[in-house]
């Protein structure tokens, strides 16, 4: 039995690594898209670009607008000479945010009278502009905050885990779990559906091996390759981009071997259903895209409505995403892993062994 | 004044490899031309050099005094053109398919009203016009193509292989659709495979190797084989005598016709039983035999093969023995209503060929693929060496070989490691392996070849690796599934020679054909019609049933078209 199943595996291994072409395939993406996501899927809002309104020319707008202009914040800032200026910075997305200073600003500051300030925000993109308004307002009211108070500090925020709140501290992590994910549903979902392209896997149920055998034969390959990828996008997260590793490494990788097998147990059954590689493409992108939206990544799951909560809860990503972030920034505990470990070892019970049916299905 | 079609000078090469060498010729119309030859003789690429679909290396043709890659759009309405494969819409309907083929070669609405009445009248599709295409059957799809390719009334009419996988009836019929629309100016260019096929046209091309071995009538060629054709009779072991005659020196192509052996034998001397030699038994007789084309197609190749398998050499015989090896028990596969094999009945000894015959669709490969476990049965049981494929599934195919239809072996391995994964999958392993490995490799001279890529592999030797894959690890059952569809005659006594080889010791093996040289062949057969056995029995057993005034001496073909119009018959009253 052993002999069949590594000689099943060497022939995997070998039809998916019979190229160069194949192997960069396989190597180049993962990582391309680790720095794809990493760069261009900031979380944060920087570089603003900001329009000014100023009606006014006294001394008090010059130094607020000069805080704007030292802020880390606010990259770009444009002058505005009329509502109708204001208008189009609006309408053509040139900012999301504009501030209008009333002519007699310097004067009520002066006078120490009240004084009023517009903020406007562009809705459509409403949670960029939420933060970038948050961000004017904190400089706007530090700046009118009488100058003799005394400096208190009624609160102190501390960040666990995340002391900058670096956004990257939240994306590796995650990466890591979503691209191993879509790796290992894609390659046993093409390694039968190209079986059947090419009339072998007749020739293989005609084998003596069993369905166990060719359930083993076909996962293991798959799971090679993907932690052979998720070490890859481990060494880029902490060497290039110097993400605190900072739990138990071999449990990182027992999680990551469990979390494979649930999702190339998806892979398969895909696989078993599909006549083409083609269709077996299509039927990964039907699966993927949910797995990652109901996974948390992009949205708190505790946000979602009550019925995608649940559903969220046959997401193996859902509970590896948890366990990864853990183990990176929080040196995550054994029970605290286990707790999001079960799950997944019960969704890969399930998946394996529907394939597994389904296999045998077909053969016997 | 040229003929009609002059090609004078053609060569064609693809990326330093030759597809047509130095081809003249001129054909006039009003004739049906057989375009013969081995599969990768270059019969497609003529084709569609001729169709102008490729451009010549060097050399021209030309069409009726034009040249074609000169005036192409000119010459395209007086060619008709059926391709190989994908020359109709599947998921078009039959009368869909005629109106953009129509379309295509500018037949005018009034026009294509009658042309369509007398297509579908013509190719019996009447019943069927809303019909996908995809949905006919597959005798009925290339009359379809062929309908197709009619349309516009063209001059010239080139046919790439229509009869391959088709039945012998559907092919029977199609040979008489060309005939009967032959007009007097009409030249057809119909390409095969099958020798038989050729023997009707009165003018061939034979191609081999990118080379014209041959233009003319087909008679010419078998005229010269006249008084050097036999069959032997009263041979008891025709296997072991047909191995020990093929060595012989005046032998040059025999083949198992049912019980008789049909030998050819070299030119000179007058073929007589003494020449042979002691053949050990008193009974024989030597019958003077009709030449085929076939006989002349392998003088003309002259490639003469050995009787002997190696590959068999290497089989350890087994006890000789009347144990049933095969059986199929009341196999029954339905769909929803449709009934695809309906109690479906045999045994295989020991050492036996078992043919499975019949028409595309009518159940062989059903009844073919349960026997095999690729197919659940819905009722009935399949054994092999006695254990229930149900029940046991990978104890019973270990005694397995299987060889597909299609080529199935892995393309992104190469040669050498496609061996070494069959002889895993089935059980070799450490010294076994390599050494089985070895006498593979030596038995096939596959040694220049180990290391290629299995898609980039000659047609002869990806035959062989796949007949090596089957038979590796020894199984005492071989299942062949339609094993010579589309090879070169010589490539088919080749195999044959291993597949009688390994029969003599004591492999069972099953077949499925439509080829009926092939089935003479089997020792024994089930002719499968509408998914139910309509005949069963030795090859002999078969034809003598059906001779009658009409047919003294009907041959595998007369049988199966016989067996099947009887059948309908039953049917329809």
């Amino acid at each position: 039995m052993w002999n069949r199943i590594r000689t099943l595996i060497i022939k995997e291994l070998r039809i998916l690594l019979r190229d160069k072409k194949t192997r960069i395939i396989i190597m180049v993406p993962p990582i391309m898209q680790l720095f794809l996501f990493t760069f261009a899927c900031t979380l944060e809002v920087k570089n603003i670009s900001l329009g000014i309104l100023n009606y006014d020319f006294g001394y008090e707008s010059r130094e607020l607008i000069r805080r704007f202009e030292y802020s880390p914040y606010f990259k770009k800032i444009t002058f505005l000479k009329s509502l109708k200026e204001q208008q189009d910075f609006l309408d053509s997305q040139k900012g999301i945010i504009t501030l209008t200073i009333p002519n007699d600003f310097s004067r009520c500051i002066g006078n120490g009278d009240q004084t009023k300030i517009q903020l406007l925000t562009d809705g459509r993109k409403s949670s960029s502009s939420q933060i970038a308004s948050g961000y004017a307002s904190s400089i706007i009211s530090t700046y009118l905050q009488p100058e003799n108070a005394i400096q208190t500090e009624p609160m102190r925020v501390r960040n666990w885990f995340n002391p900058n709140l670096d956004y990257r501290y939240f994306t590796l992590p995650s990466l890591v779990g979503i691209l191993c994910m879509i790796m290992g549903i894609m390659i046993p979902a093409l390694s039968i559906a190209r079986e059947r392209e090419f009339n072998t896997y007749d020739q293989i149920l005609v084998s003596p091996l069993s369905t166990l055998e060719l359930l083993i034969g076909k996962t293991v390959p798959s799971l090679i390759i993907g932690l052979f990828q998720a070490t890859l996008m481990i060494c880029a997260a902490v060497f290039i981009f110097r993400i605190p590793f900072t739990g138990n490494l071999f449990l990182f990788y027992l999680s990551i071997i469990i979390f494979m097998t649930s999702v190339i147990g998806i892979g398969l059954f895909i696989s078993s259903l599909c006549r083409t590689q083609q269709q077996a493409i299509l039927g990964v992108f039907v699966v993927c895209v949910p797995a990652v939206l109901l996974s948390g990544y992009a949205t708190p799951v505790e946000n979602m409505p009550q019925c995608f909560q649940y559903l969220s809860t046959v997401d193996p990503l859902r509970f590896f995403l948890v366990i990864s972030r853990g183990i990176f920034l929080k040196s995550m505990t054994f029970s605290n892993i286990m707790e999001n470990l079960i799950p997944i070892i019960g969704i890969a019970f399930f998946t394996l062994g529907f394939a597994g049916w389904f296999f045998k299905k077909k053969l016997d | 004044m040229s003929a009609f079609v002059e090609i004078r000078h053609l060569h064609k090469e693809f990326q330093g490899h030759t597809a047509i060498n130095d081809l003249s010729v001129s054909l006039e119309g009003g004739q049906i031309v057989g375009l013969v030859g081995p599969d990768g003789a270059g019969k497609t690429t003529l084709i569609r050099l001729i169709n102008g679909l490729l451009k010549p290396t060097s050399g021209s043709i030309s069409i009726d005094g034009a040249d074609i890659s000169a005036e192409r759009k000119k010459l395209k309405d007086i060619i008709g053109y059926m391709p190989q494969k994908f020359g109709l819409y599947e998921d078009l309907t039959v009368i869909e398919n005629l109106r953009l083929h129509a379309k295509l070669h500018n037949v005018s609405e009034s026009e294509q009203k009658i042309q369509f009445k007398k297509m579908l009248e013509f190719t019996d599709l009447t019943r069927f016009t809303e019909r996908l295409a995809g949905a006919l059957s597959g005798g009925m799809k290339q009359k379809l193509g062929l309908a197709c390719s009619l349309l516009g009334h063209p001059r010239l009419l080139l046919l790439d292989e229509p009869g391959v996988g088709v039945d012998p009836i559907s092919r029977q019929e199609l040979w008489r659709m060309v005939n009967e629309l032959l007009r007097d100016d009409v030249l057809v260019l119909w390409s095969t495979s099958y020798l038989d096929e050729a023997e009707l046209c009165k003018n061939v091309l034979l191609l081999n190797e990118s080379k014209l071995l041959f233009s003319g009538d087909p008679k010419e060629l078998t005229q010269k084989l006249d008084g050097r054709v036999y069959f032997l009779k009263g041979v008891s072991d025709r296997r072991q005598m047909l191995s020990r005659l093929l060595d012989h020196p005046n032998v040059i192509d025999g083949v198992i016709q049912g019980s008789l052996l049909r030998l050819v034998f070299k030119e000179g001397e007058m073929p007589s039983l003494k020449m042979l030699g002691d053949l050990g038994n008193d009974d024989l007789e030597l019958v003077s035999a009709t030449p085929r084309f076939e006989d002349a197609f392998m003088e003309i190749l002259g490639s003469k093969i050995s009787g002997h398998s190696v590959l068999a050499n290497r089989l350890s015989e087994l006890p000789k023995s009347e144990t049933i090896t095969v059986r199929a028990q009341g196999l029954v596969k339905r769909y929803g209503n449709f009934t695809a094999a309906d109690h479906i009945d045999f045994e295989i000894k020991q050492g036996e060929i078992f043919g499975l015959l019949g028409p595309n669709g009518a159940g062989k490969s059903t009844t073919f693929k349960m026997l095999c476990g690729l197919l659940k049965p819905t009722e009935g049981n399949a054994f092999i060496k006695g254990i229930d494929l149900k029940k046991n599934g990978p104890k019973a195919r270990q005694h397995l070989g299987y060889m597909a239809q299609k080529f199935s072996q892995y393309d992104g391995l190469s040669l050498l490691q496609n061996l070494q994964f069959f002889a895993g999958i089935y059980g070799l392993k450490g010294k076994e392996l390599k050494t089985e490995i070895e006498t593979i490799v030596s038995i096939f001279h596959f040694e220049p070849y180990l290391n290629m890529e299995t898609e980039k592999l000659p047609l002869g030797i990806k035959q062989c690796l796949a007949l090596s894959c089957a038979v590796m690890h020894k199984p005492p059952v071989l299942f062949l599934d339609e094993p010579t569809s589309g090879v070169a005659p010589v490539m088919r006594r080749e195999f044959w020679n291993h597949i009688n080889g390994m029969v003599s010791k004591g492999t069972t093996v099953l077949v499925t054909t439509h080829f009926m040289d092939e089935a003479e062949y089997c020792d024994r057969m089930a002719m499968i019609y509408r998914g139910k056995t309509i005949a069963m029995g030795t090859p002999d057993e078969l034809k003598r049933k059906m001779q009658d005034e009409e047919h003294p001496n009907p041959s595998m073909s007369d049988v199966f078209i016989r067996l099947v119009e009887e059948s309908d018959m039953e049917v329809s009253t």
